[in-house]
């Protein structure tokens, strides 16, 4: 009998499932893998991508939804007897506001948590599929919600509400959410964990800049206290095709340009706008960044997005300094995060009033995608009064680290599991 | 020389006629609808414009073109332009022979933000430049007079004081009952918390200020609300009216020692030091820091409660003058 818990996590995209299956309490990696172009055929099949105790795996497989890339995960995983999971985390994006902490999933939990597919019309529905297709077919499996807005519940209320009147908050249910949770938690543990500090003294700016979406969480004694995503996640920062920010005068003008269509301004500013708006060529910033190296019109617009980028992550930046003034640190993190320095300099241009001064050689020197000094990495000088760290955030381990607590709180660890 | 200004206050006016540098005004009032102002034709007369776009980056002198030129700027903020030029005309029948100028709120930020192809990044939203052009969407503040005034007071001051004080780097809170915070750098904007028009940025005694942009569209789609009906709700129902269902004004809420206030009074000031951080980077630092605006004199509590703790001994300064008297200084050494 096994004497360690298998926790496979999930973490759903719109056209993905990636996976990473983890022996607790350990946390060692048996397997990880991803399985992509899911849906409709595009020019290129669906394939999965993976290493399985070791070995590494690449090959098409035929999954039209995710229910197919989950039944291909577990078919691939029972190749290998020793790594057949005995508990589920899933990454869920939105807990609305029934859900405030990770939850062991049962069929009234699940019937909730599919009341809030519309608050994130583009992430919801797959991880709902996945997990109702978990449901079905691995009915002895417990499975766990691990929310992107649970960290930020510790948000207080005069960050959290929105200066509106009582009548259109109460009936439309709105107050700042926040999102990328998981993501702030874990890089703010690794953070304090990197300056010897205890993780409930910590006051920082977390920066989880993502290829797709981004937001900043200021962090005081370890909690959330603010989010730069609002009840949504197309509040806050650029991103990759959300506009972020706009005041509520462009956005009545926006609905009069779309003849009140609210559907289509949304979609305007969910998948239209941002890094591919703004530059008209990629909904990538590295792209962006060189791209605006060379010359002639495509350069000049394309260096005007990336200071455009930069400036709201700047202008956060004061924000959410200003915040948690006396800073110890600000950790960038994920893609963008931890792989492109030009971005770490540009936000942190200028923030010497609050005592941040980055090392430009150590800070290029950073970059998670090269061979350059590996993550994490303080890349502040030695003057400066606040640390600015890399590091590399790792979603799946935190995942299953809050579902291991989640079932052992909930006394629902699996027999034959550990502890 | 005196020097006559008019503003639009409700759905009247207010007047106030200025001698020469004086501080207080010769006469001042206000009138409910469009009789002449009980004075004399001044000199120059300034009438406060509440938006001039893109078009105008400073002041200028009225005459048919000009007067074309803000018609034209009307669909883009029709309540207030519609008002004000029915004013101009007003004030051109009353007062036929002197030199009037129309000073815009908006100049002050439209020189920064419209300089370039696409927009500054400060005036800008990250949407395609081809439909903020379309749509005019640029973001140029409401409170440009008072902050171009405040802050040359600022230099002036400087300018005067013995030793190397330097005030390149400008934080200019306009305590109004819709407050606006700027960035200002060598005399020019770089930074405002004011968007579009007048309901976004920090919040006001009934403006909402900055929201989640989906919550305007799930006021549309999912309360079925018309465009000036979100409009009205979060212009004049929203801000600390609507978190304290009940009107209220800044200094009383800053002053309150009820509980009840408390969530407001915090929402308010966290706002407020959110946007002085914001400033602050888009500096690079803070040389000075200037209040201005009808409420002005909270400047103190707002630095006890937004500032102290982690700005560091910059210079503070009040600018105590109402708008009219700024738009006097700004006209009164135009050229002929």
């Amino acid at each position: 009998m096994s004497t360690s818990l298998n926790i496979l996590v999930f973490n759903c995209g719109s056209s993905s499932l990636k996976f990473r299956l983890l022996a607790f309490p350990g946390e060692r990696e048996l397997a990880r893998g991803e399985a992509q172009r899911i849906g409709p055929k595009t020019a290129e099949p669906a394939r999965m991508v993976a290493v399985i105790d070791g070995d590494a795996r690449e090959y098409p497989a035929d999954m039209p939804d995710h229910a197919a890339a989950l039944a291909e995960t577990m078919r691939l995983l029972g190749e290998t007897p020793t790594l057949m999971p005995h508990a589920l985390g899933h990454r869920t994006v939105h807990g609305g506001s029934r859900f405030c902490e990770h939850t062991l999933l049962n069929d009234a939990a699940i019937a909730d948590l599919e009341k809030t597919k519309a608050l994130a019309p583009i992430h919801m529905p797959p991880i709902l599929r996945v997990i109702q297709a978990c449901r079905e077919h691995y009915p002895r499996l417990p499975q766990v919600a691990v929310f992107d807005t649970a960290y930020h519940r510790t948000i207080p209320a005069h960050a959290r509400v929105y200066a509106l009147s009582s009548r259109v908050r109460d009936r439309l249910g709105v107050s700042k959410i926040g999102f990328h949770g998981i993501s702030h938690e874990y890089v703010a543990g690794e953070a304090a964990r990197l300056l010897g500090k205890p993780l409930g003294g910590l006051r920082a700016v977390s920066c989880h800049l993502g290829s797709g979406g981004a937001s900043f969480c200021a962090i005081i004694n370890g909690a959330s206290v603010d989010s730069t995503m609002g009840y949504s996640p197309l509040a806050g920062l650029v991103m990759s095709t959300r506009s972020g920010d706009l005041d509520p005068d462009a956005m009545l003008r926006l609905l009069v340009h779309h003849r009140n269509d609210a559907r289509a301004s949304e979609d305007l500013l969910n998948k239209r706008s941002g890094v591919l708006g703004i530059s008209g060529v990629s909904a990538d910033i590295r792209d962006v960044l060189k791209l605006s190296r060379g010359e002639g019109p495509q350069a000049e617009r394309c260096r005007w997005a990336f200071n455009l980028y930069s400036w709201r992550l700047r202008r956060y930046l004061g924000a959410f300094l200003a915040t948690v003034a006396p800073a110890d640190a600000i950790i960038f993190t994920d893609t963008i995060g931890e792989t492109v320095p030009e971005v770490r300099a540009a936000a942190c241009e200028g923030l010497g009033l609050f005592g941040v001064k980055i090392d430009p050689e150590r800070n290029a020197k950073a970059d998670a995608s090269k061979q350059g000094m590996p993550l994490p990495i303080d890349v502040a000088t030695i003057e400066s009064r606040v640390r600015v760290l890399a590091v590399a955030t790792n979603e799946e381990l935190a995942i299953a680290r809050c579902t291991f607590e989640a079932l052992r709180e909930a006394n629902a660890l699996p027999a034959g599991g550990a502890a | 020389m005196m020097i006559g200004t008019l503003e639009l206050r409700g759905s009247g006016y207010a007047y106030a006629w200025y001698e020469d540098d004086r501080d207080a005004p010769a006469c001042s009032g206000l009138s409910a609808n469009c009789d002449a102002p009980p004075v004399p034709a001044p000199d120059i007369l300034a009438i406060r414009v509440p938006f001039g776009g893109c078009e105008f980056v400073s002041p200028a002198l009225i005459d048919d073109n000009v007067l074309d030129r803000i018609s034209l700027l009307v669909p883009q903020s029709p309540g207030d332009l519609t008002a004000v030029l029915h004013l101009i005309r007003c004030s051109q029948r009353w007062f036929g022979s002197c030199r009037q100028v129309a000073v815009f709120d908006t100049a002050f930020f439209a020189g920064a933000a419209c300089e370039s192809e696409f927009g500054s990044p400060e005036s800008v939203y990250a949407i395609a430049p081809e439909l903020s052009r379309e749509l005019n969407l640029y973001r140029l503040g409401y409170e440009g007079i008072l902050h171009e005034a405040a802050c040359r007071h600022v230099a002036e001051q400087v300018r005067h004081a013995a030793g190397s004080l330097s005030a390149s780097r400008i934080l200019s809170i306009c305590l109004e009952p819709r407050p606006e915070i700027a960035a200002v750098v060598d005399g020019r904007p770089v930074m405002v918390t004011g968007g579009v028009g007048r309901i976004g940025g920090l919040p006001g005694e009934c403006s909402c200020g900055d929201i989640d942009p989906t919550i305007v569209l799930m006021m549309a789609d999912g309360l079925g609300m018309s465009v000036p009906q979100i409009e009205v709700e979060l212009g004049r129902n929203s801000g600390l009216v609507g978190l304290l269902d009940q009107a209220t004004s800044i200094p009383d809420l800053m002053n309150s020692k009820d509980e009840t206030t408390q969530l407001a009074r915090a929402v308010f000031e966290y706002r407020l030091r959110q946007a002085c951080g914001s400033a602050a980077a888009a500096m690079g630092g803070i040389d000075a820091v200037v209040f201005s605006g009808r409420y002005h004199s909270l400047g103190s509590q707002v630095t006890e409660h937004c500032l102290a703790d982690w700005i560091k001994s910059p210079a503070f300064y009040l600018f105590d003058r109402p708008v009219g008297r700024a738009m006097a200084s700004m006209v009164i050494h135009l050229p002929e």
